[in-house]
């Protein structure tokens, strides 16, 4: 198991190079000079001359890679101009929110939708599973963002359940209950698609592992039928069900970036988009990396969770 | 492709996405000639007109531009961006799947890897990096949409592809002088256009959603070209005082994308083979039993089956599966119950404890005695005490039908634990070991710690037959338990089961379509044909003196080795349809003794001492 | 012998297995090792052993679906390895075991069947519809079966128009791996019957692979038995039972299920690790008469007082 760990952790280094390959020539393909973007068209050649020699620009392309490369496994990614600080700081302070957002609403997707999931599945063509079919079919048309706002309308605005946007109130917030309040919208609005799906994948993996012959060979045995479903159907289903999950938690750390903007959640995703629209190239660079990187992180623990769940597999 | 729209209209979900599908795209293609103020047209004094109010229908926006026409000008923008950027995708990442899946090694090495490390941007994100680039804009957001969804295309063709590229028929073509390209475009390609399509239903609505969503962020469309999401963007500002203006566009996307999710899962239901034939079914824990006034249970020892019908009800009409069956299964006898595929064997066997499929199975008539009582009439807690507890199975496929994911030591345990509570950890495990050791494992603590998957075929199905064994059964049914092994395996396979079910005076129902197996193992052997019953007796009368003309048919078309003596001898024609059986004796078109008088009337089993023939030409040997 | 019509020198054959560290070397499993055979014209020639032996590998290079690691492969004298992929699949045609998974579930019977004739005959139209006419009636289909899907057919009928589509290339040689072994036994006999006629009409040479003893029996002339990837026995079908000379032949023939004899088998016995092959004799740890000599020296084929060739230390001692 150990061995395996390492194996994977090795086999994600190249993806990860890959990752800082694409975001650093994607981004230096940016038509136009920094340097110019942030002295102003009004700079003198010498000034910008200047500053592209502070920043490195000066330097051949792949050159300018390697070193972009050496300070970032320095934990060094630049410094944003618009905010004026280094780009880890603020990436590190944006995540933090980002993370509490989305790790909510990866486990409600997780919880809801496998066991949605299972119960339409034993349930298959009943009303029960009828009604979650339609939620589900429901819940994956509908935008996001658009749901968030009509969330905001009806239990913020209409019900006053749930405060409008923020992640605390500005008065006297920031304890625990404060930040649930907050939190109870954003997180369910970013949910339920990747809950939907979930659900939709997890029914029909346990209807194909119903199917299997090792199911029958349980009946046989003459297990009890909430056994046969929970320890022989769900245990093998979950192993197909599992490279969704990490899916999923890709889609949820996208979402995030709708559902910042409309709850006005402090997070990474919403840094991103005013990154963007400020041309703030250093902010982009470093906040996509960072995202990825996590991502490839998760999708890793996600694998060897299959490992240890599937005996076939490694080895 | 007809047959295809049909079964999509027969959908009546996949009919109503469609007819909104339709609904919007004829009023976006009709956009134009309806008259429609100019959407860009500002008239701040008219700023958040009510819908109905005096000549907007739908309202005014916050610049007070017409929300009918906006809407509609931005629905044929959003639609026609969305497809686009979706028929990009496919287009790209197909190509990129199918030429790696067909060349393999380092083609698909490179293209995969370069797949994998798009894969690894949670994909909003590479689509923003996407964007930053190139700068906000919607053509720009198109290509960032289409770049993000290459991968999905990719890896699902690229899957598809390389089962078909292995597959038999494609060794075949190139034997029939096909080349490498002539081979992808005439024998691949025309077996990926299911997968693309379907692959293409169910994320169009995604892209049509991801270009919205980047249009609401600002990066998507720019002031005054304006699509679905960019009209949300620009409304959120008054979200509270004026939801009209966020509500519209908001639904029209929900509505479309919910239209489109509605057909894509009617196409894929509709093109997924395994799903057109109700293949993803549920089944129960029992075969669903639906027959009026049975027989009465036997009294007798054993195992007793009467007049057992069981059909599989798909399609219009049902396949009898399994017609009147009656059989007895005296203590600690072996009855053997030969039949080709297709002659109700199986079914037979599965029907005793309700173990076939159901749905479609449906046990329709009959009863099977145990004990004096009606197996068939038992609730499901008895019919679960009595399975594996004194009637047990062995199956076919000893790799398939052994939990991969559960220790052997793992699966043999749960076969007691589910008929005696309370047993310790020690004591099942001592008893665990003891089976393997009677099935002539010889180290048992090895095993039990072991997954399936790590043992030999033949050690599996020892451990299948140990399994069965668990509870000291009454009756074991092992359905084809060698028919999966090689000759020398299954000859140490047979001799333990023959040994163990004489040692432990276990009765046996050995279902088998080899003869010669049977001819080994049997004391009584029932030959079985279309369904039905043809000839029931004492091995040695059946085998030296069959009465059945399929009896000795199959006897003289099962060659055996050490007899030299040529080819064996065919069976002309084949066994009629399930759906559609012949109203006499079933087996008169491939007989020689066939008369006028076979094929009139359904033929009756005829019973002389030990012994039941189903043939009006068969005359009992009498005194 | 009459003139050989295939031959093989030395054939081996091994396939890298799936790494599953890059620390660790690269492991191959050794499918065929140096198997040597020869064929002669008009011969029905049987290939047997059990499943892993490297009898369907030996199949698939003889077609040319593989290519040999090392070894040289002759057909009528010519090294198949200076054949085009033409003159090859015009040579030596292929049957498979699976009859629905050899047709292109996409394709019509016509479509499938006109490939060959076109491409590697270059027949035209009429002509093609002449011929395939013909091989209908030569493999017992209604021509009707000509326009209908792969699906539409049983296995036996499937099977059929395999035969149909090998027989167009016109070859010399129709390679058999498993032809009537997913078929029903009824089946199985219709199948060996059609091939036997057919043979007979188009003056074939057969390769014929099996797993049954009972059905190579009947319908080879002689038979090469297979352990571990390599040949242990050539000999002649008749022989096969009671003039058996390798120990793992008579086990084979022994363990067949015969109607009036009782269960034989051996106590164990299971086949060695495939990745960690034994030295010396393959077959040994299941032999009873494995003596040291077994252990170090791999016996290698020879012809034995008997006329056969097999590979034992003790082929002539009973």
């Amino acid at each position: 198991m150990g061995r395996y760990i390492l194996f994977r952790a090795a086999a994600s280094v190249p993806v990860l190079l890959g990752i800082t390959i694409i975001v650093f020539f994607i981004l230096s393909m940016i038509p136009g000079d920094p340097a110019t973007a942030i002295l102003g068209s009004y700079a003198t050649p010498e000034n910008v001359a200047r500053l592209n020699a502070q920043l490195g620009l000066d330097r051949p392309l792949v050159q300018r890679y390697f070193i972009w490369l050496g300070n970032l496994l320095h934990g060094d990614l630049g410094r944003s101009f618009s905010l004026n600080r280094p780009v880890i700081d603020e990436i590190l302070e944006r995540f933090n929110a980002t993370v509490i957002l989305s790790g909510l609403a990866f486990l409600i997707c997780s919880v809801f939708g496998v066991a949605a999931g299972v119960i339409s599945a034993i349930r298959q063509y009943g009303v029960l599973d009828k009604l979650i079919t339609l939620t589900v079919l429901i819940g994956i048309s509908v935008p996001s963002f658009f749901l968030g706002m009509m969330m905001i309308l009806y239990f913020a605005v209409s019900l006053r359940w749930f405060p409008v946007s923020g992640m605390y109130a500005l008065y006297g917030g920031g304890d625990l209950p404060d930040l649930i309040s907050h939190l109870v919208m954003p997180a369910t609005a970013l949910a339920v698609v990747a809950t939907g799906v979930v659900a939709r994948m997890s029914r029909s993996a346990m209807l194909e592992v119903l199917r299997l012959d090792f199911i029958r060979t349980a009946r046989a045995k003459g297990v009890r039928e909430s056994r046969v479903v929970l320890r022989h159907a769900l245990r093998h289903a979950i192993v197909s069900i599992l490279p969704i999950l990490g899916l999923q938690a890709g889609f949820v750390l996208s979402g995030a970036v709708y559902i910042e903007i409309v709850f006005q959640w402090p997070g990474i995703g919403r840094m991103l988009v005013d990154a963007i629209l400020t041309r703030d190239i250093m902010l982009v660079q470093g906040g996509v990396l960072f995202v990825a990187a996590c991502y490839v992180l998760f999708n890793i623990v996600v694998d060897v969770a299959q490992i240890w769940l599937d005996p076939r597999l490694g080895r | 492709m007809m047959p295809l729209a049909r079964r999509i209209v027969r959908n009546r979900l996949a009919a109503f996405g469609a007819g909104l599908l339709l609904t919007v795209t004829c009023l976006c293609l009709a956009t134009p000639f309806l008259g429609l103020v100019d959407p860009n047209i500002i008239n701040t004094a008219d700023r958040f007109t009510m819908p109905f109010d005096e000549g907007y229908i739908l309202g005014a926006d916050h610049l007070g531009r017409d929300i009918l026409s906006r809407l509609l000008w931005g629905t044929r923008l959003s639609l026609a961006v969305g497809l686009t950027a979706a028929l990009i995708a496919a287009l790209a990442g197909s190509l990129i799947g199918i030429a790696a899946g067909f060349f393999g090694g380092r083609v698909d090495a490179l293209l995969m890897r370069s797949v994998d490390v798009l894969m690894a941007f949670p994909y909003i994100l590479l689509a923003l990096a996407i964007v930053a680039v190139l700068g906000p804009g919607l053509m720009n957001a198109l290509i960032a949409v289409a770049v993000v969804n290459v991968p999905f295309f990719a890896r699902n063709v690229r899957g598809m592809t390389l089962v078909i590229a292995r597959s038999d028929f494609i060794a075949a073509a190139r034997l029939s002088g096909r080349g490498n390209l002539s081979l992808l475009l005439f024998e691949v390609l025309p077996n990926l256009w299911a997968v693309i399509i379907v692959a293409f239903s169910t994320t169009v609505g995604w892209m049509i959603l991801e270009t919205a969503g980047l249009s609401f962020l600002g990066l998507g469309s720019q002031p005054p070209q304006s699509d679905l999401g960019s009209m949300l963007g620009e409304a959120r500002a008054a979200l509270i005082t004026n939801p009209h203006t966020s509500l519209i566009p908001g639904l029209m996307i929900f509505v479309i994308v919910m239209g489109i999710n509605l057909l894509g899962d009617g196409m894929r239901d509709a093109l997924d083979p395994r799903l057109s034939k109700g293949g993803l079914q549920r089944s129960r824990p029992v075969t669903e039993i639906d027959r009026s006034k049975p027989p009465a249970p036997s009294r007798q020892p054993g195992l007793h089956l009467s007049g057992l019908c069981t059909e599989f009800r798909v399609g219009s009409s049902p396949l009898l599966a399994v017609r009147n069956v009656t059989l007895g299964l005296a203590p600690g006898e072996c009855l053997a119950i030969v039949g080709e595929s297709g002659s109700g064997k199986s079914v037979t066997a599965l029907s005793v404890m309700g173990l076939v499929a159901s749905p479609p199975a449906v046990i329709t008539a009959g009863t099977v005695s145990y004990g004096g009582r009606d197996l068939l009439a038992q609730t499901y807690d008895v019919l679960r005490g009595l399975r594996g507890h004194r009637i047990a199975y062995i199956f076919q496929d000893p790799l398939n039908s052994l939990h991969p994911m559960l220790t052997v030591g793992e699966q043999l345990t749960e076969a007691m634990q589910s008929h005696e509570a309370g047993l310790s950890s020690d004591r099942l495990r001592e008893r665990a070991t003891k089976l393997l050791e009677d099935v002539r494992i010889a180290n048992p603590a090895h095993v039990l710690a072991s997954y399936p998957h790590m043992l030999s075929g033949g050690m599996r199905q020892r451990i299948s037959i140990a399994m069965a064994l668990a509870n000291d059964p009454d009756v074991i049914i092992a359905d084809e338990p060698t028919t999966a092994l090689d000759v020398t395996v299954q000859a140490q396979v047979l001799k333990i089961l023959d040994r163990l079910r004489r040692e432990k005076g276990v009765g046996l129902v050995f279902i088998s379509h080899d003869l010669n197996v049977v001819a080994q193992i049997s004391d009584r052997i029932a030959v079985m044909y279309a369904g039905q019953i043809v000839e029931n007796g004492p091995s040695r009368d059946v085998l030296d003196d069959p009465a059945h003309p399929y009896t000795r048919a199959l006897l003289a078309c099962s060659p055996q080795i050490g007899m030299a003596a040529g080819l064996p001898k065919p069976i002309g024609g084949s066994l009629p349809p399930a759906d559609n059986l012949p109203a006499g004796c079933t087996f008169a078109a491939r007989c020689s003794l066939a008369s006028k008088a076979c094929r009139a009337l359904p033929v009756d089993l005829v019973i002389s001492d030990e012994r039941e023939v189903r043939c009006i030409k068969w005359e009992p040997a009498h005194g | 012998m009459a003139e050989a019509m295939v031959t093989a020198r030395d054939l081996n054959k091994s396939f890298a297995q799936k790494r599953l560290s890059i620390l660790k070397p690269r492991q191959y499993l050794h499918a065929v090792k140096n198997v040597s055979l020869e064929i002669a014209r008009g011969e029905t020639f049987g290939v047997i052993g059990e499943s892993g032996c490297g009898k369907s590998t030996l199949a698939r290079m003889m077609v040319g679906l593989h290519g040999p690691d090392s070894g040289v492969i002759r057909f009528a004298g010519r090294d198949a390895a200076s054949l085009s992929a033409h003159e090859r699949h015009g040579m030596v045609q292929y049957v498979f075991q699976d009859p629905a998974g050899s047709l292109n579930p996409r394709k019509t019977i016509r479509q499938i069947l006109a490939t060959p004739l076109k491409l590697l005959r270059g027949l035209g139209k009429q002509e093609t519809r002449e011929r395939l006419d013909e091989i209908m009636r030569a493999v017992n289909l209604p021509l009707e079966a000509l326009d209908r899907f792969p699906h539409e057919f049983s296995g036996g009928q499937a099977q059929r128009i395999c035969i149909a589509r090998a027989l167009l290339a016109e070859p010399d040689i129709i390679v058999l791996d498993e032809p009537v072994s997913a078929l029903d036994v009824s089946i199985q006999a219709q199948i060996l019957e059609l091939l036997a006629d057919l043979k007979e009409k188009f003056d074939l040479t057969y390769i014929f692979i099996s797993h049954d003893l009972a059905v190579v029996e009947g319908f080879c002339d002689r038979v090469a038995v297979m352990y571990f990837g390599e040949i242990v026995e050539v000999t002649g079908s008749r022989s096969l039972f009671s003039g058996a000379r390798h120990p793992y032949t008579r086990l084979l023939a022994h363990t067949a299920p015969r109607r009036g004899d009782d269960i034989l088998a051996e106590a164990d016995g299971e086949l060695p690790d495939p990745l960690n092959p034994p030295k010396g004799c393959a077959f040994r740890a299941r032999c009873s008469k494995s003596s040291d000599i077994c252990a170090t020296i791999n016996p290698g084929l020879k012809t034995t007082n008997a006329g056969s060739d097999v590979a034992c230390h003790f082929a002539d001692e009973d």
